[in-house]
C-alpha cells in the first residue's frame, strides 16, 4: 500500500477485498454527490460503501450522506449503506445522524494497515483457515519417534480401536512379564 | 444441506392458536414485540429437530411439563426440514403437559450439534461464557469438549488415556496386581536371604567352637571313635552301643550283694551264739507250760466276763487276738460312757416329774384367777360408756333445771341443781367403764398365762420317760455297774495271763533266730570270697569277714567312679554329637531355602525390569504424544481458533482494544484444558474475558465465540437459530451484527433464522439483509396478539428487485 491520502488507502483495501469503484462524483437519481470514494459489493453484496473525508468538512460529509440516503429511498433501493469516515471520529450529533442512514466506519488517519483491515473488517470476506478442517491426529496429521519396540508399534497402532484397547495392550504387556504363560503374546520380553 | 421448510405451530408455549409460516428462505427474520412468541417458535424448532429444549431444561428440569399453552390439552408442531438431496422430510410432536410425542428430525451428533452450535437461546447468550466454562471437576467444560471435538485427536487421547496407568506405579496396583506384587516381594526376599546368610554365619561359627570340645570328650571316651568323628550318624550309633553298660550293671548288682552281705553280717553278729541253742529251748518249754496252766485256771472265768460285757454292745467286737487287758479296758471306757448317759436319762426324768407337777399347780392358781376376773368383768358390764357420751352431750343443753328430755322440773325432786347431777352421773359412768377396761385387760393378761403354762406342762410331759423305758434303763444300769466291777476285779489276772502268752512269744523268737544265725554266716564268707575273686581283690589268710567286706567295698568303689565318669563323658558326646547333627541338618536346609529365595529374586527382578522398561516405554508415548499433541493445540488455537474468534470479534467491536481468545496450553500440558484470555491489539495479555471486557462487549465475545465454534466445524448443520442477541447491543454494534449476519448468510451459506423484537433493528435488518440477487430471498415473520390476546401471525417473502439507483 504505497497511496499518500487516507481515502486511497481506504480505497485499495475495499478493491482488493472486491468491492466495485464507482466513478465521483457520484450520481443518484440524477442527484450528484461529492464524496471520497463511492464502492459497490459485487455478487452476493449490494453494499455501497462512500469514504467521507472529514478533511473536506464534517458538515459537508454529513449533508453529502444524508442526500445519498434520501436519494437511495426515493430510488427505493434496498443497498445498505457504509460510510467510511476518514479523519477525525465523529461524535455526539454528527455521529448520531450518520449512523441512523447506515453503518459508521471511523478509520482516522488509516495509517496502520492492520488497524485498518480491524476496522474495515465488516466490509470484508469472512476467511477461514485452510487447516480448519485437517486431519490432525496421529497416524495422518502427526507421528511419534517411535522406539524400537514392537510394542511401541502395536501400542501404536491399539490407538486407532481408542484407550480401552491401548491400555488393555499396554497392561497385557506388562502382566505377561510376570505370567508368561499366557498363550495371547508370546513375541514380547 | 439440510434446510428449513416451514414450521406449523399451535397451542405451544406462548403461542396462542395457530402460526403457520414458511421457513424457506436463507434468512428468516422474526420480528414480534416481547411476549408475543418469538421465542416460543424457536423452541418449537428445536424441539422438532432435537426432541427436546436443553436452554429452557436449565432454567426448569421439568420444563416438559409446561410445553402445551396454558389451559390448552396438547400443543401441536409440525416442522418441515430439506435433505441434502432435496427430499423433504416432516416431523410432528404432540406435547402435552404430560409429556411429547413424536421423533425428532435430527439424531445424535447431529441433534447436540444444533443445540449446542446452531442455536443460540436468548437466556443462554448472556451466560454463554459462564456456561461453556462451567466445568463440576469431574468431567471437561462443554468449552474443552468443544475445542477437543474440534481438534479431533482421538488417537492422541487414546495413546495418552491409554498409557494412563504408565505415568504413576500405583495406577497399575489392579490392572497388573502382579508387578505391584513383584516390586513389594523384592525387598522382603532380599531381607530374607540376608537373614538366612546370617542365620548359617551362627551356626558356622557355633560348628568351630563345638567340634574340637567333641574330640577332646572322645579321646576321654574312646579314642578309637576318633577315626569316625567326620562320619556323625555313627559315631552318634557307635556311642550309643555302650560296651561299658553291662559292666556297671555288673557292678551295681555286685554292690547290692555286697550290702545284703554286711546285712546277714551285722544279723548274725547280734544273734546268740549256738552254745545258747540249748537253753533258749528250754526256756522255751517252761514258758509254754507257764501259759498253759494260766490257760486252765484263769481263762474260762475272764473269757466269760468279756463275752457277758461284749453282750451288753450289740455293735461292739473285739479281737480274740488282742490282749486280754486291751480288750478289758476298751469294754470298761463302752461300759463307763453308757452308765452315764443312762444315769443322765434317769435323772431328767426325775427332774421333769418335779417341773410337771409344779407347773399344774401354778396352772390351777392362775385359772382360779381368771374365774374371779370373769365375775367381776360381768357386774361392771352394766355401766355402759356409750351412755356416758350421750350424757355428755346432753349436757350441753342443760339450762336451769328443766331436763332436757321429759321437761319436768329436777328441782322438785332434788336440791342438787339438775347439771350438777349429770355432771356426776356422767362422771361416774366413766369410771366404771375404765375399770371395766381394766379388767379386761387383767383377763387377757392372766389368759395368756394359762397358754404359757399349758405349752410349758406339754414340754415337761414329753421329758417324762414311760414306765416300762425307765425300768429297762434301770435294769442295764445296774448290769453295767456288775460288770464294770467284775472288770476291775479280773483285771490283775488277765494281766498276768498277757504276760505269760508274751513270754511264750519272745522266747519262741529266740529259738528261731539261734537256729537261722549258724546257716547264714557261712554262707555270707563264700559269696564275699567269690565277689573278691570277680573284683580281683586279693583274700589274705585268716582275713576276718568284716576286713575282706572293706576291701571289696573300696574295690567296688573306685570301679564305679571311674566308669561312672566315662559314662557321663559319653553322654555329653552323644549330646554334642546330636547338636552337631542338628546344626548340620539346619545349614543344609537353610541353604537351600537361601538358593530358592535366590533364584526366585532374580527372576522378579528381571522381571521387574523388563516390566520397568515397558513402563518407561509407555512414558516415552506419552510423553512425545502430549508434546505432538502440544504442537497441535499451540497451532489450532494460534492460527485457528483464535484467528477466526478474533476475525468475528473484530468485525462488531472495531474499537475493543482487548481481543478475547483461547489461551495456548503449554506443550506436553497432562490434559487439553480450554481456558479463556484476552489479548491487547498492540500485544500483550489481559486477563479472563469476564474481567477485561464490559458488558456489551461481553455479550459480543460470547457472540463471536459460538459463531466461531459454529464456523470451526465442518458445515453439518447449515443452519444458525439466534434468538433476540442484539438485546443490549447499541447501534454501532447492531450495524455490524447486521453485515455479519449477512455475511453468514450469503458468503458462509448459512441458512439464519433470527428473532429481534425491536421495530428499529427490525427494519435495518430487514433492508441490510435484503436479496442481493437473483434466487436471494428473506422470509419476514411478524407475530403478534389480537384483542382477546389470540396469537396473530403472517409471513411474507421478500425477493430480489434490482436496484435502479445505482448501475450494477
Amino acid at each position: 500500500m504505497t497511496a499518500v491520502v487516507p481515502a486511497e488507502r481506504v480505497a485499495d483495501v475495499l478493491v482488493s477485498a472486491g468491492y466495485r469503484r464507482i466513478g465521483t462524483p457520484l450520481q443518484i437519481a440524477g442527484l450528484t454527490f461529492d464524496v471520497a470514494g463511492a464502492f459497490t459489493g459485487v455478487d452476493h453484496s449490494a453494499d455501497l460503501v462512500i469514504i467521507g473525508d472529514m478533511a473536506d468538512g464534517e458538515r459537508k460529509v454529513l449533508l453529502q450522506v444524508d442526500g445519498i440516503a434520501r436519494a437511495l429511498d426515493v430510488m427505493r433501493s434496498h443497498r445498505p449503506l457504509t460510510t467510511i469516515v476518514v479523519g477525525p471520529r465523529p461524535v455526539g450529533k454528527a455521529l448520531e445522524a450518520l449512523a441512523q442512514v447506515g453503518r459508521v466506519l471511523a478509520v482516522e488517519e488509516a495509517a496502520n494497515p492492520a488497524d485498518l483491515r480491524d476496522q474495515l473488517a465488516i466490509l470484508l470476506p469472512l476467511e477461514l483457515p485452510a487447516s480448519l478442517s485437517l486431519d490432525r491426529d496421529l497416524g495422518t496429521g502427526e507421528s511419534l519417534a517411535l522406539p524400537d519396540d514392537p510394542l511401541a508399534r502395536e501400542l501404536f497402532e491399539a490407538s486407532k480401536f481408542g484407550e480401552d484397547s491401548v491400555r488393555a495392550r499396554f497392561h497385557a504387556a506388562i502382566s505377561q512379564i510376570f505370567d508368561p504363560g499366557d498363550p495371547d503374546d508370546g513375541e514380547t520380553v | 444441506m439440510y434446510r428449513l421448510k416451514s414450521l406449523y405451530v399451535k397451542d405451544f408455549r406462548s403461542i396462542d392458536g395457530v402460526v403457520d409460516v414458511s421457513l424457506d428462505a436463507p434468512i428468516v427474520l422474526i420480528h414480534g414485540p416481547n411476549g408475543a412468541g418469538k421465542t416460543s417458535l424457536l423452541s418449537a424448532i428445536e424441539l422438532a429437530l432435537t426432541g427436546g429444549v436443553p436452554a429452557l431444561s436449565r432454567a426448569e428440569p421439568d420444563y416438559l411439563a409446561y410445553l402445551p399453552h396454558k389451559d390448552r390439552p396438547f400443543g401441536e408442531i409440525r416442522l418441515e426440514i430439506a435433505e441434502a438431496d432435496g427430499a423433504i422430510r416432516s416431523g410432528e410432536f404432540r406435547v402435552t403437559t404430560g409429556g411429547i410425542s413424536g421423533a425428532p428430525l435430527l439424531q445424535e451428533p447431529e441433534a447436540s450439534f444444533f443445540s449446542e452450535r446452531s442455536y443460540l437461546a436468548q437466556s443462554t447468550l448472556g451466560r454463554l461464557l459462564e456456561i461453556y466454562q462451567h466445568t463440576d471437576k469431574k468431567s471437561d467444560s462443554p468449552l474443552t469438549r468443544f475445542v477437543k471435538e474440534l481438534l479431533g485427536l482421538d488417537r492422541m487421547e487414546a495413546m495418552i488415556g491409554g498409557l494412563y496407568s504408565a505415568g504413576n506405579i500405583a495406577r497399575l496396583k489392579i490392572p497388573v496386581p502382579a508387578y505391584g506384587l513383584a516390586r513389594d516381594d523384592i525387598p522382603v526376599i532380599e531381607k530374607s536371604v540376608a537373614d538366612l546368610r546370617r542365620q548359617d554365619d551362627e551356626i558356622a561359627a557355633r560348628l568351630a567352637e563345638t567340634e574340637p570340645k567333641l574330640r577332646d570328650t572322645l579321646s576321654t571316651v574312646d579314642p578309637s571313635l576318633l577315626v569316625v568323628v567326620a562320619d556323625l550318624p555313627e559315631l552318634a550309633r557307635r556311642l550309643k552301643t555302650d560296651p561299658e553298660e553291662l559292666e556297671l550293671v555288673d557292678l551295681v548288682r555286685a554292690r547290692r550283694e555286697l550290702d545284703v552281705s554286711q546285712a546277714s553280717m551285722a544279723a548274725t553278729s547280734t544273734s546268740p551264739g549256738a552254745a545258747e541253742r540249748a537253753k533258749a529251748e528250754a526256756d522255751q518249754q517252761i514258758a509254754r507250760s507257764n501259759l498253759e496252766a494260766w490257760r486252765q485256771s484263769q481263762a474260762p472265768a475272764i473269757n466269760a466276763l468279756l463275752t457277758r460285757a461284749a453282750g451288753l454292745f450289740a455293735d461292739l467286737s473285739v479281737s480274740e487276738e488282742a490282749s486280754f487287758v486291751d480288750r478289758a479296758r476298751s469294754l470298761e471306757t463302752r461300759i463307763t460312757g453308757d452308765l452315764t448317759r443312762v444315769g443322765q436319762l434317769i435323772s431328767s426324768h426325775e427332774l421333769a416329774l418335779a417341773r410337771r407337777n409344779e407347773i399344774s399347780q401354778q396352772l390351777d392358781e392362775v385359772r382360779a384367777r381368771v374365774a374371779r376376773l370373769d365375775t367381776e368383768i360381768e357386774a361392771a358390764a352394766e355401766s355402759d360408756g356409750g351412755l356416758a357420751e350421750g350424757l355428755s352431750e346432753l349436757a350441753e343443753h342443760i339450762h336451769g333445771e328443766q331436763c332436757p328430755v321429759c321437761d319436768r322440773d329436777f328441782s322438785q325432786i332434788s336440791t342438787t341443781p339438775l347439771h350438777a347431777y349429770v355432771t356426776a352421773k356422767i362422771a361416774s359412768l366413766v369410771e366404771q367403764s375404765g375399770r371395766l377396761q381394766s379388767l379386761v385387760q387383767g383377763r387377757a393378761q392372766n389368759n395368756a398365762e394359762v397358754n404359757r403354762l399349758e405349752r410349758e406342762l406339754v414340754a415337761a410331759s414329753a421329758q417324762v420317760v414311760a414306765d416300762t423305758d425307765l425300768n429297762l434303763l434301770k435294769r442295764r444300769a445296774a448290769d453295767l455297774s456288775e460288770v464294770a466291777t467284775q472288770l476291775v476285779q479280773m483285771l490283775p489276772a488277765m494281766q498276768s495271763g498277757d504276760g505269760l502268752r508274751s513270754e511264750a512269744e519272745r522266747v519262741a523268737r529266740s529259738v528261731i533266730a539261734v537256729q537261722s544265725a549258724d546257716q547264714s554266716s557261712v554262707v555270707l564268707r563264700l559269696s564275699l570270697e567269690e565277689l573278691a575273686a570277680r573284683f580281683d581283690v586279693a583274700v589274705l589268710d585268716g582275713m576276718p569277714t568284716s576286713a575282706l567286706l572293706d576291701a571289696v567295698r573300696i574295690k567296688l568303689v573306685e570301679k564305679e567312679v571311674a566308669l561312672t565318669g566315662r559314662q557321663g563323658a559319653r553322654r555329653s558326646a552323644i549330646e554334642a554329637v546330636s547338636i552337631l547333627s542338628q546344626d548340620v541338618i539346619e545349614r543344609k536346609r537353610l541353604g537351600e531355602l537361601r538358593q530358592q529365595a535366590e533364584a526366585r529374586l532374580t527372576i522378579l527382578r528381571h522381571q521387574k525390569s523388563s516390566a520397568d522398561a515397558i513402563i518407561e516405554l509407555g512414558k516415552d508415548l506419552v510423553r512425545q504424544t502430549r508434546e505432538a499433541r502440544g504442537h497441535v493445540v499451540r497451532r489450532v488455537f494460534n492460527d485457528e481458533l483464535n484467528a477466526v474468534w478474533r476475525d468475528l470479534f473484530v468485525r462488531l467491536a472495531p474499537e475493543e482494544p482487548f481481543i478475547p481468545a483461547f489461551a495456548i496450553p503449554d506443550v506436553g500440558a497432562a490434559d487439553i484444558e480450554a481456558i479463556l484470555e484476552t489479548h491487547h491489539r498492540r500485544g500483550g495479555k489481559g486477563g479472563n474475558p469476564r474481567a477485561m471486557l464490559s458488558a456489551g462487549n461481553l455479550n459480543t465475545a460470547a457472540l463471536t465465540l459460538f459463531l466461531a465454534l459454529h464456523l470451526s466445524m465442518d458445515a453439518k448443520l447449515p443452519m444458525l437459530v439466534i434468538d433476540d442477541p442484539v438485546q443490549s447491543m447499541d447501534e454501532v454494534h447492531i450495524a455490524q451484527f447486521a453485515a455479519l449476519l449477512r455475511t453468514l448468510s450469503k458468503q458462509m451459506k448459512r441458512q439464519v433464522i433470527i428473532a429481534v423484537h425491536e421495530r428499529s433493528l427490525f427494519d435495518y435488518l430487514a433492508l441490510e439483509l435484503s436479496p442481493a440477487f437473483e434466487g436471494d430471498r428473506l422470509n419476514i415473520i411478524e407475530l403478534g396478539r389480537n384483542a382477546v390476546g389470540q396469537t396473530t401471525s403472517r409471513w411474507d417473502p421478500k425477493l430480489f428487485v434490482a436496484d435502479r439507483a445505482i448501475a450494477a
